[in-house]
């Protein structure tokens, strides 16, 4: 019988989709059987949810402008 | 000019791999082209490992003056963006050090580990965590404290979580670009998943600091 500490240690995975079918299982079963470890799940990927939320791709346009300007100077005598 | 047409014009829609054949031979358009693709997914990795604009904006610049600069020795035995993520990653982790010696603290990630009985069960109360308002400013307040989070990460964990996380690289990609083993990524990516799952718990709890 797996305990705990053996699900919790796989729940990354589990939650990314990667443990095979017959592992996938017994996570399940242990998680059937035991709130604890599947309100740790639940809670883990919220975690997850509320991270992916905080990506921000945005760049501002003077830190775009600087960049050129930094290249333009500083590739100036170098040779690609 | 650094930033002209190219005279050939040939490069700019390629593929990564001919963008960098065409920058071996001195083709600048290839270095732009190079630069409008990857310049936002720079920008975004450094100011999430570094947390701090001006340091971010640095690794960004110092990224693509290597990658100028090196190209010549680049081997392509990986792909281009990995190698520009090995170099972005590399420069966001010099600025972090720097910063930590003079401002920037991290927790101990032990701490933050689930507890078990002798027997492997958990030992927690239940409900792990509480019951909460979901409303935009317990949202807003949230995602402070778990920047914070983030931040108080410990460097190797937190350069593997931001990748896998927040940019959604593949175990393999991120192993890549750090040079570590994918059963090393895929352990310290469980570590910082769990610590920031506690961070919040005990921020549901009032029992750690608020942003």
């Amino acid at each position: 019988m797996q305990t705990c500490q053996d699900i919790i240690d796989l729940l990354s995975e589990y939650l990314d989709g990667q443990l095979p079918a017959a592992r996938r299982g017994e996570l399940e079963d242990h998680l059937a059987l035991c709130t604890a470890c599947l309100e740790f799940m639940q809670s883990l990927r919220e975690t997850q949810g509320r991270v992916r939320d905080l990506r921000c791709d945005d760049m501002p346009a003077e830190v775009h402008d600087r960049l050129r300007t930094f290249l333009d100077k500083t590739t100036k005598g170098l040779r690609a | 000019m650094l930033y002209c047409i190219s005279m050939t014009g040939a490069a700019v829609a390629g593929s990564d791999a001919s963008l960098v054949t065409s920058l071996k031979r001195g083709d600048t358009a290839a270095f732009e082209e190079i630069l409008r693709r990857y310049e936002r997914k720079v920008f975004s990795l450094a100011r999430s490992l570094t947390r701090n604009d001006s340091d971010a904006e640095d690794a960004l610049q110092e990224t693509f003056l290597s990658v100028y600069a090196k190209i010549r020795s680049f081997k392509e035995e990986s792909s281009l963006s990995t190698w520009i993520y090995r170099i972005a990653a590399n420069a966001a982790l010099m600025k972090i050090r720097s910063r930590r010696t003079r401002e920037e603290k991290t927790v101990s990630i032990d701490d933050y580990m689930p507890k078990y009985d002798k027997s492997g069960h958990r030992v927690a109360a239940v409900p792990d965590w509480p019951p909460r308002g979901d409303d935009v400013l317990v949202r807003r307040e949230l995602a402070g404290f778990l920047r914070d989070s983030i931040r108080a990460l410990e460097p190797e964990y937190r350069t593997v979580f931001i990748l896998r996380d927040q940019e959604e690289l593949s175990n393999e990609e991120v192993a890549r670009i750090l040079r570590l083993s994918v059963p090393a990524v895929k352990s310290r990516l469980h570590r910082a998943r769990l610590f920031l799952r506690e961070r919040i718990k005990r921020y549901w709890y009032g029992t750690e600091g608020r942003p």
